[in-house]
């Protein structure tokens, strides 16, 4: 048969089936279609028909994460540097990188360009770069410098070390979005003056390092390794999500504030007793979450220079509040006098502390905590601890019918690295409300995980035209 | 309409914009709603707003929808001016989160139109220049072909391949490194 018979039969079936309104759209509205898909399929709709040919070569964005569809780090290289050599030289406004997970031991092929990607990209006017290193022999050396940009708005890095003593993102002055996953830090101090929203999880700081964001709204910091770092003035910060899963301040002791004075984790920590690691600078929150996975001592440590948490509406701790006296619960409800809600949230076994009687600077005058709700989320409600927490807090004036117990509460271990692209939101680690301002996050960011959702609408939106 | 009002309403009568169909239907409109279109504020900067805008390529219908678009994420792009270089900004930090899950919700909701629908859309939203309208609606396009083969494409989309043989291997031949 040929070719033209060929091509006016599926006209005339295309015709009985409706036009071709996705070849009918203005280049424009083409490439931003493109520019949602993963790089090779978008490059690969040249194929669908001459209307298509070219279209790829415009579209805005770089989109490479699902390296596991590539058969190797040099396939991977290979298609990156492709599209890069080959593409119009239009601005890249998304650049989303991943390395390729492949390689022997020592080999630098999977990482090989991904400095050199990064440049190109930033000298494209990316609004937003992601960088996931899935190469595990090695973690991917962030230079100094390297990112520097005066459009990057979003930054995500992603099992990066990054390699300088002072971490400043001055030189990213639309930075607005940082998120660092699985990173390893060394240095004293992480800044950026423009940034509202950051996210540090599952990481690990070398030493403590003070992180300065004036302008941050939105704080989490989850399952880091290492030294908490110590959080500067923070004094636009509404909401914050911090778990404490380090391994270098805890007291092996079990001491209350962490002041046994014979210890590792004591002796090394290098607070001073009027130096506040995290909570001063929450301490304009809205909305704070405060979990530790095991009896952690710097919460408590801040607590006995509490500050005042005047607009503290709604607040979750866990078992690190529990004391031999309730001194810490107490004082923490004594500083939040505009309080509405606080959930409890207890794991099966509470762990001893050694009571020091630490002064938390509670106050003498009596306060009241009637309009106070409170879950309290635990394995075992008859436990007596949690019984002493529930008198207490009827002590303190809140009605029973404004405390609601659940059980048993939902544990949450530290994420498997590998979960991540299972479920990238690392919100695994936290609760309800953080899950929901992660997901918010990424809808006004349109920041999905194109690769990895494999949630198809397009039963839908086919089924709708027949 | 607005001419009994009080001080205020007449103020904001002032920055009311008429918007005129192809079909010659008239919507009246806050400025601050009619300027998530690029297109429409260039002519109300240049101003040649006045006796309304005429769109002929925006059906009644549609324009009604995209209207109804504009004014639930006016609110959001307050103060968002000047960002159109970039699709991926960051001003939801900004405005408070209960009123973010509502947007999003509308946008969902929004979205359930028949596919034909959905075009009209794009198309006017590339012609008006709502960047928010139209990485919504092209990427629910986009989602649709995701994963698809070069042929579930064409079938789902009624796209007449009419390439010849040699042109297709001609292609294969140049975008090799994308097929591998």
């Amino acid at each position: 048969m040929p070719p033209g018979s060929k091509v006016r039969s599926r006209k005339r079936r295309a015709t009985d089936r409706g036009p071709d309104r996705l070849s009918a759209l203005p280049d424009k509205a083409l490439q931003r279609v493109l520019s949602f898909l993963p790089s090779r399929e978008a490059v690969r709709t040249c194929m669908l028909a001459s209307r298509w040919r070219h279209v790829w070569k415009s579209v805005q964005a770089l989109r490479v994460t699902n390296v596991d569809n590539y058969r190797s780090a040099s396939h991977l290289n290979k298609f990156i540097n492709s599209f890069l050599l080959l593409r119009e030289p239009l601005p890249l406004l998304e650049v989303e990188i991943g390395s390729h997970t492949d390689g022997e031991d020592d080999d630098d092929e999977p990482l090989q360009y991904m400095e050199l990607w990064i440049r190109c990209g930033l000298s494209s006017d990316a609004g937003a770069l992601r960088v996931f290193n899935n190469y595990m022999g090695a973690r991917w050396i962030l230079r100094d410098g390297l990112i520097t940009s005066k459009n990057l708005k979003v930054l995500e890095l992603y099992y990066v070390e990054v390699d300088s003593l002072l971490i400043d993102f001055s030189s990213c002055p639309a930075l607005k979005d940082l998120r660092m996953k699985l990173c390893y830090f060394k240095a004293f101090m992480i800044m950026s003056p423009s940034v509202k929203h950051l996210s540090i999880t599952c990481s690990e700081f070398e030493i403590r390092s003070r992180i300065s964001a004036p302008n941050l709204i939105f704080l989490q910091l989850a399952d880091c390794r290492g030294r908490i770092p110590l959080l500067e003035n923070m004094p636009m910060l509404t909401s914050a999500f911090v778990k404490l899963q380090t391994d270098l301040d805890d007291c092996y002791n079990n001491y209350e504030t962490g002041d046994c004075g014979s210890c590792e984790g004591c002796c090394d920590s290098n607070i001073g007793s009027n130096t506040s690691v995290l909570l001063e600078a929450l301490s304009g929150c809205t909305n704070l979450e405060l979990t530790s996975l095991a009896s952690k001592f710097i919460f408590r440590k801040d607590l006995t220079l509490c500050p005042v948490f005047s607009k503290l509406k709604t607040l979750l701790l866990s078992e690190w509040c529990v004391t031999a006296n309730h001194c810490a619960l107490i004082c923490f409800l004594q500083h939040s006098p505009v309080l509405e809600k606080l959930t409890l949230q207890f794991p099966e076994i509470l762990e001893d502390l050694v009571g020091t009687g630490a002064s938390y600077g509670t106050l003498k005058e009596p306060f009241s905590l009637e309009h106070l709700t409170v879950e309290v989320k635990c394995q075992n409600a008859d436990d007596k601890r949690i019984c002493k927490i529930l008198e207490l807090l009827d002590f303190y004036g809140v009605p029973s019918e404004q405390i609601k117990i659940q059980q048993p509460p939902k544990i949450i271990e530290l994420e498997e690295f590998d979960e991540y692209y299972d479920n990238k939101r690392p919100s695994l680690s936290f609760s309800f409300e953080q899950q929901m301002t992660s997901q918010n996050v990424d809808e006004a960011t349109s920041s999905d995980s194109w690769d990895s959702n494999d949630e198809a609408t397009s039963s839908d939106s086919s089924d709708s035209t027949d | 309409m607005a001419s009994a009002g009080s001080g205020d309403e007449k103020a904001a009568a002032a920055a009311m914009i008429t918007l005129i169909s192809s079909d010659n239907e008239k919507f009246e409109v806050t400025e601050a709603t009619a300027t998530l279109s690029q297109t429409i504020r260039h002519m109300i900067e240049d101003g040649c707003t006045d006796g309304g805008v005429p769109l002929p390529n925006v059906t009644s219908k549609i324009l009604a929808r995209v209207i109804e678009y504009c004014k639930k994420h006016a609110t959001a792009a307050a103060g968002e001016e000047g960002s159109s270089s970039s699709f991926s900004d960051a001003a939801f930090l900004e405005v408070d989160r209960a009123f973010l899950e509502e947007l999003e919700e509308f946008d969902d909701a929004f979205l359930e139109v028949d596919r034909a629908t959905l075009f009209d859309l794009i198309l006017a939203a590339n012609y008006l220049d709502i960047k928010g309208l139209l990485n919504l609606t092209c990427q629910k396009v986009a989602d649709s072909v995701k994963g698809k083969t070069p042929e579930q494409i064409r079938e789902m989309y009624n796209i007449v391949n009419d390439l010849t043989p040699e042109e297709e291997a001609e292609i294969r031949r140049e975008t090799q490194w994308a097929f591998e």
